[in-house]
């Protein structure tokens, strides 16, 4: 059994020699600050039946933190709330507990059924967060999230209408079927179409200042409608019957990169079997077209990606690797290599983390890194996201799956 | 049709509004009842994904002078990048004069992203930039 990371784009860009003072030494410091996270030991946890929420529309309100969402058979939508942050020199621990404990409050209203998570402190220097685990029936109506502050969205399994909007995390989105609207500002959007065919509503998503990373299955039956700035279009779909959207001002999606008020991107980029390098603002219709999709990044890239579907019944066997003295499950790691926009050299500092997760690492001055994770986290050909981010370059998610080799891809690091 | 689509757009399902807008769209009739629908939408969605639909729906089908005065109202107002470039992509489509009146009510204001004030000055330039916009 091996786990390895893939590339999202398989894309490599020409750029500059990044010198070693850029690898910024002193995210090694944050970053031992970022490992020594504390959890207050009781989590706040609370249920509701499907029943009790009128219109089967259920918001949830996060001020910052994670929300880790999966749909499931049941009638109920089940929470746990666990309030984080950084250790605090100096403080005791019955100090820190007090001074993180958040609030978690529902409401029913006319029209809906409200979780809201406070943030534990209003000095958001403290890092403290809320990582909300939520169980939602699979076929719920309306989830509607919104997440206030720093953290990600997870969202895995859910055929009913999802609307997110983070102000500053990622959105992450599996095996879902209904329509899904989401807006990241500062982070990026990854979402798997592959697995669940999409059968009913449009999916719109937006990106500010990330990626976004779309994967579909060999054949997809969508209309695309792209919208990029200064990011690229990277697809390893067929684009040639782009058409122009309607709209004055509007052209056909160009080959090559877009350098239109983006002077630090790279102006050209080299070919690679099978992707293409695009920007513009375009409309392509892939097979029947059963649905729209619709696109648009600010600032970073739109990647087109394809995934085999895997044939029901042949997800791998989880390994059962046992448990740790303290009742832990064993990790699985994975191990890779980040490279600066060369591809040759090592580029320690840039930061990997497994969205949803508290799996993290950083590359250490040769490039290395060492990803441990939960490997029950693939189990039912699920995926994980990684995000890979380094202060001054382009983010770029990745997806860890199960696969025949030891190492991962390279991670080849390009600015912004 | 217009019906349909106010009462679509008065939906909690932010899907069912999406499509809503993207029908209308579609469709291609304009009349005062869809335009005002459109506007309703663009003004006060509270969905960055269904506003800038709307605006991109009114670019579709809205008369010229419908449009000028829905994207300058939206300049005035809009927080979110997204629809701001939205709307001055379909300024775009205006007469010189129209969509300076358009667009200046978003240069009049200091909370803007400097990409959309650059992208902003360079569509009320005599000389238009070589490039798509």
């Amino acid at each position: 059994m091996r786990f390895h990371i893939v590339g999202a784009t398989l894309m490599l860009v020409a750029g500059t020699y990044i010198p070693v003072a850029a690898q910024k030494p002193t995210d090694f410091i944050w970053a031992r600050s970022w490992q020594s996270l504390v959890t207050v030991p009781a989590p706040i946890t609370g249920w509701v039946n499907r029943t009790a929420i009128p219109n089967e529309y259920l918001e949830v309100n996060v001020a910052r933190g994670t929300i880790h969402i999966e749909g499931g058979a049941s009638d109920r939508i089940d929470w746990v709330v666990t309030q984080r942050l950084d250790s605090i020199m100096g403080m005791s621990e019955s100090a820190r507990n007090a001074f993180i404990s958040g609030s978690v409050g529902t409401t029913t209203w006319a029209d809906r059924f409200t979780l809201r998570v406070g943030t534990p402190s209003a000095d958001t220097t403290i890092h403290a967060r809320a990582e909300l685990q939520l169980r939602v029936p699979r076929d719920l109506k309306l989830l509607h999230l919104n997440l206030h502050g720093a953290g990600d969205v997870v969202v895995d399994n859910f055929a009913g209408e999802l609307t997110v909007t983070a102000d500053s995390g990622y959105i992450t989105g599996t095996n879902l079927s209904g329509s899904t609207i989401l807006e990241a500002r500062e982070g990026g959007v990854a979402l798997d179409l592959s697995a669940t065919p999409f059968q009913a509503g449009p999916i719109s998503l937006l990106s500010h200042d990330g990626s976004i990373t779309i994967s579909f299955p060999p054949q997809p039956s969508v209309v695309l409608e792209l919208n990029t700035n200064c990011g690229n279009i990277n697809s390893a779909l067929p684009l040639t019957d782009a058409r122009p959207l309607p709209g004055a001002g509007r052209l056909p999606l160009q080959v090559g990169n877009s350098d239109l008020d983006c002077a630090l991107r790279p102006k050209s980029l080299p070919a690679l079997p099978g992707v293409s390098h695009l920007h513009g603002h375009a409309s392509v219709t892939l097979g029947s077209g059963a649905v729209t999709l619709r696109a648009m990044a600010l600032q970073g890239d739109i990647n087109l990606t394809t995934n085999p579907a895997p044939a029901s019944g042949q997800c791998a066997e989880i390994p059962e690797l046992g448990k740790k003295p303290d009742g832990s499950p064993v990790l699985a790691t994975v191990i890779g290599r980040v490279l600066a926009a060369d591809g040759r050299t090592p580029m320690g500092g840039v930061r990997l983390q497994i969205q949803g997760t508290q799996s993290g690492t950083w590359s250490d001055p040769t490039g290395e890194y060492r990803l441990a994770f939960d490997p029950h986290l693939l189990a039912k050909c699920r995926k994980l996201y990684v995000v890979v981010d380094s202060p001054g370059y382009a983010t770029q998610i990745l997806t860890l799956m199960i696969g025949p080799r030891v190492r991962a891809d390279d991670v080849v690091m390009r600015k912004h | 049709m217009q019906d349909e689509l106010a009462s679509a757009l008065q939906s909690l399902s932010t899907g069912t509004r999406l499509q809503a807008i993207n029908a209308a769209a579609s469709n291609g009739q304009h009349n005062d009842a869809i335009e005002h629908a459109l506007i309703t939408a663009l003004l006060t969605d509270p969905n960055t994904n269904v506003r800038m639909a709307a605006a991109e729906a009114l670019g579709r089908i809205a008369r010229p002078d419908v449009l000028r005065q829905a994207v300058g109202r939206a300049l005035t107002a809009e927080k979110s990048l997204f629809v701001q470039m939205t709307l001055l992509n379909i300024a775009g489509q205006l007469p010189m004069a129209e969509r300076r009146a358009a667009i200046t009510p978003l240069l009049d204001r200091v909370d803007i992203d400097p990409l959309a004030t650059n992208d902003a000055r360079d569509r009320v330039r005599d000389t238009p930039r070589g490039d798509s916009r």
